[in-house]
Formats: structure tokens, sequence, C-alpha cells
């Protein structure tokens, strides 16, 4: 086991403003202090290998673990093991193995070509000049790039910025690597170039990887786990097209028209999600399936026919939406189903 | 004993990667290069201005002759060099980087944080025009003092230099330290900075109260003072005992003030 | 008078500017306090060693009176429209100015005299309390005539400094990025104009050099009208001299912007 989190919990605490000279005059004297639990009494282990995705809302907790598992913040109860060690030790033996990249941190120096701040991660890790050397050919050549390592970091795109974080991190070989967001703002072949590269560097190197991001893509193509957060507790764990089988209750039937049909008309087979004037989104029950295909298939003036699942996006937004508890949800789903 | 001779080693070695990195930096640019060294020349021009008043006046004060101020002035022009090109950038930024958030990745790096953070960069326009000139100064008020040199007047010059260097980083960076807990320190900051130029003269045109409360309350005259008063002869020794105690006192409460600090931005921010 | 509407509206944001950072200024005058403690400091023991009791052609207590007036005139004929002047060529805000019916210049003048006002109020008061404390502990005496042509000089100091300074500001058509340069200038040109010492700490060639430069008309001068070194028609002729380095100033800055904004319109903002 490369991260055994238990029972770990983190709040923050904050003084509620309100608008106005009378107010700020009362805050001087007295504040009132409230307290938000950002993470709740989280537990998950990772295995050695594994690529987790981390998902969840803005604000839901994910940032906030990622930086207790790294160090960076002090839980206020549970505990948690990285790589054996209690991360917020801030152990150096720790910190040589693991890294940390943050999308809207960055650690390159501005003004300077990458290469500078690369070299100053091979002094701070301690890299010896051969293997330095090696990894950054190697990841250079991955990711495209080496003909950019000697332009000021100021002068790349947003993509190519982020390709160089990448490899700023990752110069030292960490067996585990936390990525918080790496593909915020970017363009898809960016995205695509980096989720790419993440994959590759998983299965060739045997990190281990811990991702958060916003883009539902990055996690689907990435990972084969997924841990999905909301209001600082676990909601989720396991498989992410999994959680559509909390809602595998349900097909779309997608349908495109030769002639115009009535709403009514198209509203007997089904729950009508979505109709324009030649093309409607039926939602139906998976268990009438067959039935329903055929109706449709013989009263309708039908031109295209396309079963699908329901989009992970909307099983994990009903996820966000209610549960906080997964066996809630749950009932949603079936209470949907139903 | 080993591993701390490795990592002072490594951290010397980064050090000096970074100020090659602040060179090539502000080598980006060119103008802003110019500007700083306006800026520069013109408060030396103003440091310098106090020498001309005290040369053309012509009279010893508080017992101190032209030359001797002289050389005092130009201690305090080199260490204003120290101060202004080594230190205060790192100080005054210390505020912005708690405030985003910037610690987070230093935080997760095998280097100690503290050197990370307040000796990252360097204005080495500064830097040399203080030096080159202060040193000049120095040169001229020692040859016209005529004193001898050896290595109890050289070394233990520059050796009263550095423990000085060491002073300055302390006294100054103990103020910034507050922006762990208040965001907005900027007050302080500008006002504890200003302090600096009370060193322009020697502490001896000042009462004799307010030497004994800037020796031992607020030890801001330790830094210009002592080391041309080592050489001169004068230093009594009350003073020379708390020259060399000073910078490890002040280092220890830095070192503590540190950690709090930091647990604060460990156990606080989001 | 309709044409005037704007510039009174930048005379009033200047002044909304001032009183929203009065506490920036406030501790900038703090800032004042320092320079002017080292000096009393150095002055009263330069006193003590001297065997006549003048130094410089000054009496101890003028030397005194001239330190505190000077940190405090320094500061009150102070620009920093530098940077924002610099800021606006840079944006290509500056532009805007172009196309529209509003001269750069005289919503700049208007602005910094809207901002002055506060800070003129706030200095006065503070000199108020200086000068009757140093003619309490100094013996120090002022007559009315003196104060009010004073306040006349005082009015055209500022408005000289602010030339200068436009004048300075040219320096953005030609060079970006000049970060820290104006403060050079800046430092360079109080030392010149008498903020820091008595110009004739000097000497007496500097002091002739000086005389060919405008800047002693900005502090040296309207303290020396003020603390009775100057006799009637010193302050005249100085006073002439002041109104001449304006106009003098005018043109300069004049030709200096048209120039500038030959080249901003030739290489595009």
């Amino acid at each position: 086991m490369i991260i055994d989190v238990n029972t770990l919990s983190k709040s923050f605490e904050y003084y509620k403003k309100e608008l106005g000279l009378k107010n700020s005059v009362r805050n001087l004297f007295h504040r009132q202090k409230l307290t938000k639990k950002a993470v709740d009494q989280i537990s998950f282990q990772i295995e050695p290998g594994e690529m987790v995705g981390f998902l969840g809302p803005n604000g839901a907790g994910k940032t906030t673990t990622l930086k207790m598992l790294s160090g960076i913040l002090h839980p206020d109860s549970g505990k948690a093991s990285v790589l054996g060690f209690t991360p917020w030790e801030r152990k150096k033996a720790f910190k040589m193995q693991f890294a940390i990249v943050m999308g809207q941190k960055a650690q390159l120096w501005w003004d300077l070509p990458a290469n500078e701040s690369l070299y100053l991660n091979k002094c701070i890790y301690e890299i010896d000049d051969k293997a330095y050397a090696a990894t950054l050919a190697e990841m250079t050549e991955l990711l495209d790039v080496k003909s950019l390592l000697n332009v000021q970091v100021r002068r790349l795109s947003l993509g190519e910025r982020m390709k160089m974080e990448l490899i700023a991190a990752l110069i030292h070989k960490p067996r585990l690597i936390f990525l918080d967001e790496p593909t915020i703002g970017l363009d898809l072949i960016s995205q695509r170039k980096i989720r790419e590269f993440l994959k590759y560097y998983n299965q060739e190197k045997h990190a281990t990887i811990l991702l958060t991001s916003h883009y539902m893509g990055d996690v689907e193509d990435l990972c084969r786990r997924s841990i999905i957060i909301n209001q600082g507790r676990i909601v989720y764990d396991g498989d992410l097209q999994g959680v559509n089988g909390l809602f595998a209750e349900r097909k779309l039937i997608k349908l495109q028209l030769s002639d115009a049909v009535q709403p009514a008309d198209l509203a007997a087979f089904g729950t009508v999600r979505e109709r324009a004037e030649l093309s409607a989104t039926l939602e139906v029950p998976r268990m009438e399936l067959k039935e329903r295909a055929k109706a449709i298939l013989d009263h309708l003036p039908v031109l295209d026919f396309n079963i699908e699942d329901v989009p992970v996006e909307e099983g994990i937004a009903l996820l966000y939406q209610k549960g906080s508890e997964p066996a809630e949800a749950q009932e949603h789903a079936h209470a949907l189903a139903g | 004993m080993r591993n701390l001779w490795r990592e002072i080693k490594k951290h010397l070695y980064i050090y000096l990667l970074f100020v090659k990195n602040s060179i090539m930096a502000q080598m980006e640019y060119r103008f802003n290069f110019i500007g700083n060294m306006a800026m520069e020349t013109g408060y030396l021009f103003v440091k310098l201005s106090y020498v001309v008043v005290v040369y053309r006046s012509g009279v010893t004060i508080n017992g101190l002759t032209p030359d001797e101020i002289l050389f005092f002035i130009g201690t305090f022009i080199t260490m204003t060099g120290v101060y202004a090109g080594m230190f205060m950038i790192n100080n005054f930024g210390l505020r912005q980087k708690i405030k985003e958030g910037e610690l987070d990745i230093y935080l997760t790096k095998p280097v100690s944080l503290q050197f990370m953070v307040t000796l990252r960069r360097a204005d080495v326009t500064i830097f040399a025009v203080d030096i080159i000139a202060g040193a000049v100064v120095v040169i001229i008020a020692w040859t016209r003092l005529a004193i001898p040199i050896s290595l109890v007047t050289l070394g233990g010059y520059l050796l009263f230099m550095a423990l000085s260097s060491v002073v300055a980083y302390g006294l100054f960076l103990l103020p910034q330290i507050l922006s762990f807990w208040f965001l907005d320190t900027s007050a302080i900051a500008e006002i504890t900075d200003m302090f600096w130029d009370f060193n322009n003269m020697p502490m001896d045109i000042y009462h004799n109260w307010i030497q004994q409360l800037g020796v031992f309350v607020l030890p801001i005259f330790v830094i210009t003072n002592f080391p041309p008063l080592f050489v001169l002869n004068k230093m009594p020794p009350a003073y020379f005992a708390w020259s060399l105690l000073l910078p490890f006192l002040l280092l220890w409460i830095v070192r503590l003030a540190w950690q709090k600090g930091l647990r604060s931005y460990s156990s606080a921010s989001s | 008078m309709r044409w005037l509407a704007k510039y009174r509206k930048a005379f009033e944001l200047g002044f909304e500017t001032a009183l929203e950072y009065r506490l920036n200024f406030l501790l900038s005058l703090v800032s004042a306090v320092y320079p002017i403690l080292i000096q009393t400091f150095l002055w009263t023991a330069i006193f003590q060693g001297s065997a006549s009791g003048e130094v410089y052609g000054y009496t101890y207590r003028q030397m005194i009176a001239y330190t505190f007036l000077a940190g405090l005139v320094a500061r009150i004929v102070r620009t920093g429209f530098e940077h924002e002047i610099m800021n606006d060529v840079k944006s290509g805000k500056y532009s805007q100015f172009l196309v529209q019916p509003l001269g750069y210049f005289p919503y700049r003048i208007a602005s910094f005299y809207g901002q002055k006002l506060p800070h003129f109020g706030m200095i006065l008061g503070i000199m108020a309390v200086v000068l009757a404390g140093l003619s309490l502990f100094f013996g120090l005496t002022l007559e009315l005539g003196r104060v009010l042509l004073f306040l006349v000089s005082l009015i055209l100091a500022v408005t000289l400094n602010f030339l200068i300074f436009y004048s300075f500001s040219a320096m953005s058509f030609w060079i970006v990025e000049v970060g820290f340069l104006f403060s050079g200038i800046r430092i360079v040109t109080i030392l010149l104009s008498g903020g820091i010492f008595p110009l004739e700490v000097f000497g007496e060639r500097f002091v002739q050099l000086n005389n060919l430069l405008p800047f002693k008309y900005t502090v040296s001068y309207p303290i020396n009208v003020l603390n009775g070194r100057l006799g009637a028609a010193e302050i005249g002729w100085g006073l002439l001299m002041q109104c001449l380095w304006i106009a003098v100033a005018l043109v300069i800055a004049n030709g200096l912007w048209r120039v500038g904004g030959r080249r901003y319109v030739a290489v595009g903002g």
C-alpha cells in the first residue's frame, strides 16, 4: 500500500463578513468565527502503480486532500501514511520520492528559459548528471518540447509551459505524483498530449498517480479508479463506469426523424429529454428497452436510431446534488428508475 | 556531521544558482536594470552628501574625526548593498508569497523552506553599485586614517561585516514574519525598513540612551557601527561580547518565529 | 465654460484619490520624520563641536528650522504621476487622449492639483505645529508678511515641480520599463533643490552652478522666504525667477511632449 488514509479531517476557520461601515467597525471588536469542514473523515487506500482520479465540484475538498497528502497542510485529525511516511512531518526522505504539480501554481522562473529551473531542481533533488541528462532527454522527447528548453518561460504558450512544469516536477523520477488540475485552461491538443504522457509514465515507470481534474475526459481516459468527493466526504470509490451502474436503470434512445412528430406522440414511448423538429432523445427504463425500441420503430418515422448510456457527468452531477451518503445516491437512482 | 556538511554545501551551491538566475532574469529587462542603477546611484549621492557636510564643517563630532566618520559611512554604504541587494526584495516578497499560497510548492522541496523563500532573489545591480562605492569609500578612509593592514584589522573587519550581514538578515526578516498571521503588514514593513537609514551616521551623534537602545534592544546600530569600531579600536568589551552573541541569538529567534508562522500557515491556509 | 467641466472632474478625481489614500500619505509623512531626526542630531553634534555659533552661515536655530521645513516642503512639492504616465503610454491608454477632446496636459495638471489640495492642507497643519514648536523651543520668529509670501512661493514651487516632472515623464515615449529610473531622478532633484541639506553646505561653486538650474526654487527658496534669510529684493527676484522657470519648463515640456507624441503615433502605442 503506497497511500493509506484513515479518517482524515480538516476544517478551516473563517470570519463572517458583512457589508457596510457599521459592520466593519463591529468586526474590529468582535468577529463571528465560522468553521467549514473542508475534508470530513475520509479514508481510502491506494496500491503502488495505481492511477486514481479525484473528482468533485469546486470546494469539495480535493485540493485540500492532496495538500495534506503532500505535507503542505496539517490535518485536524486522522492518520495518513504516504510512502511509509506521515506527510506533514515533511521528512527529507519523503520529499525526495514524490512530486506535486498544481495547474495554477508555477514553479518555473518566469523570466528564464525552462532549463535553468530544471537545473535548479536537479540540484535540489541531488540528481547526478547522467541520470539528469537521460531523464531530461526522454521527457522532452515524449512531450515534444526539446527545442523550447532555451526559450524564456514567459514566451511559451500555456500548454508548453504546463509540459515544462511536468518535466520540472518529474525530473527526480518520483514514485508518487500528485496532480492538481494539470490540464486546466489548456487547448484540446495539449490536453491530449499531456494525458498520453501521463498514461505512458504510469505504465512504463510504474509510478503511482493521483490526479484531480475538472475535465471528466482526463479522468475517464486515464483512471480505472476514481474517488468522487463532495462536501468533504467520499461519495463514490470505484470504476468510473460504475457510476453509471448506479444509474444503469435508464437508457437513452436518440432518434432522427423524417417527419415532424407531435410531442404527445413521442411521450407515449418514454420520457422526452430533448426534442427538435426532426430529432428527439427519449429516456426509457432498461428493462423495457427491447419493447420500447420495437414500438418506436413500428410507430414513428425513424431515419436513424441510437441507444446510449446516461452520460457519466449526469450520474456524477446527481451524486453531487444529492448524496453526501452513497447509499442515499443509490436510493435516488432507484427512485429515478422507478 | 558529514550529512550536515553535505547539506550546507548543497545549499551554498543552490544559492549560487539563485544569484545566477536573478542576474539572468534582471538582464531580461535592460532598462529596468538601468533604472535600478539610477535609483541606487541617487541614494548613494544622498549618503555621500552627509560626507560633504561632515568634511566641510571640519569639526570633530562627539570625538570622531571626519576621516573616522567617513569610515562609518563607507561601511554603511557597503552594508546597504548587502541588505538591499540580498535581503530586502525577499523580505518584501514574503507577504505576497504567503497571501498567494506560493509557499505550497516550496514546502514539498527537499531544501530548507526558509532558505528558499528568504534568499531566492538577489538584486545584483543594487548590490554592485553599493558594494563598489562602499568599498571605495572604506579604502579611502582606511588610507587616510593610516590603519595598518594586518590579519587582525582586515580579517576582523571582514568578520564583523559577515556578522553584521547576519544581524541585518535576522533583524529585518523578523517583522516580515508577522505576515504569516496578519495579511496586511505593508505599513510595518515600510516603517521598519526606514530604520535602516539611522545608520547613515555613526551612532555617536545620538544621545547615549538612544545608542544603548539601538545596540541592545533594537540592535540596528550593531550592523554598521561595530565593524569600524573594532578596527578603530574603540569597541568596549560589552559590545564585543554582544557582537558575537547577537547573530546567533537573532537567527534562533527568527527560526522559532518562522516555524511558528509556518505552523499557522499549514493549519490555516486553504 | 463647458470645456472646463471635464477638467474640474479630473481635479475632483485627484482630490478623491488623495483622500482615499490618506493613510498612505500619512505613512509617507512618517518616513519624512526619519531623515529630519537624523539630520537634527547631526547638526546638533556639529554645532556643539564648532567654535563659532555659525555653520555655513546658518545659526543653530536657523539650521534646525531649515531641516524641519525642508522635509515638509519637499513632501508638499513631490509628484508621483510619472509612473502613471509611463503606464498610460505603455498600455496605450494615452491614445484615448489623442482622439478625445481632452488634453493630456490639462487633465494631468488638474488631477495633480486635486491631489495636492488635501496634502497641502495636512502638511500646512503639521507645519503650523512644527513652526509653533520651533518658535517656542528655538526662538524662531515669524512675520505675517513672510508667511503669506511663503504660501505664494509654495504654490509656484508645486507648479514648477509639476512641470519639471511632466518633462521628465516624456521619457516614457522613448524608454519602456523605466522601472526605478524616476525614483533615481527624484532623489537627485531633492538633493539639488535643497530638500536634504541647505545648498550652502556644498560650497560656493555648487551654489553658483545650481543657480543655473530650476531646482532650488522648489524647496530651498520657499524655506528661505519664510525663515528670514532673504531680504525683500531677493524675495521679489526669487518670485520672478520662479515664474520665469515655470515659463521655461512649460516650453520644454510642450516641446518634449510634441516630439514624443509624434513618435508615439509613428511607432504605434
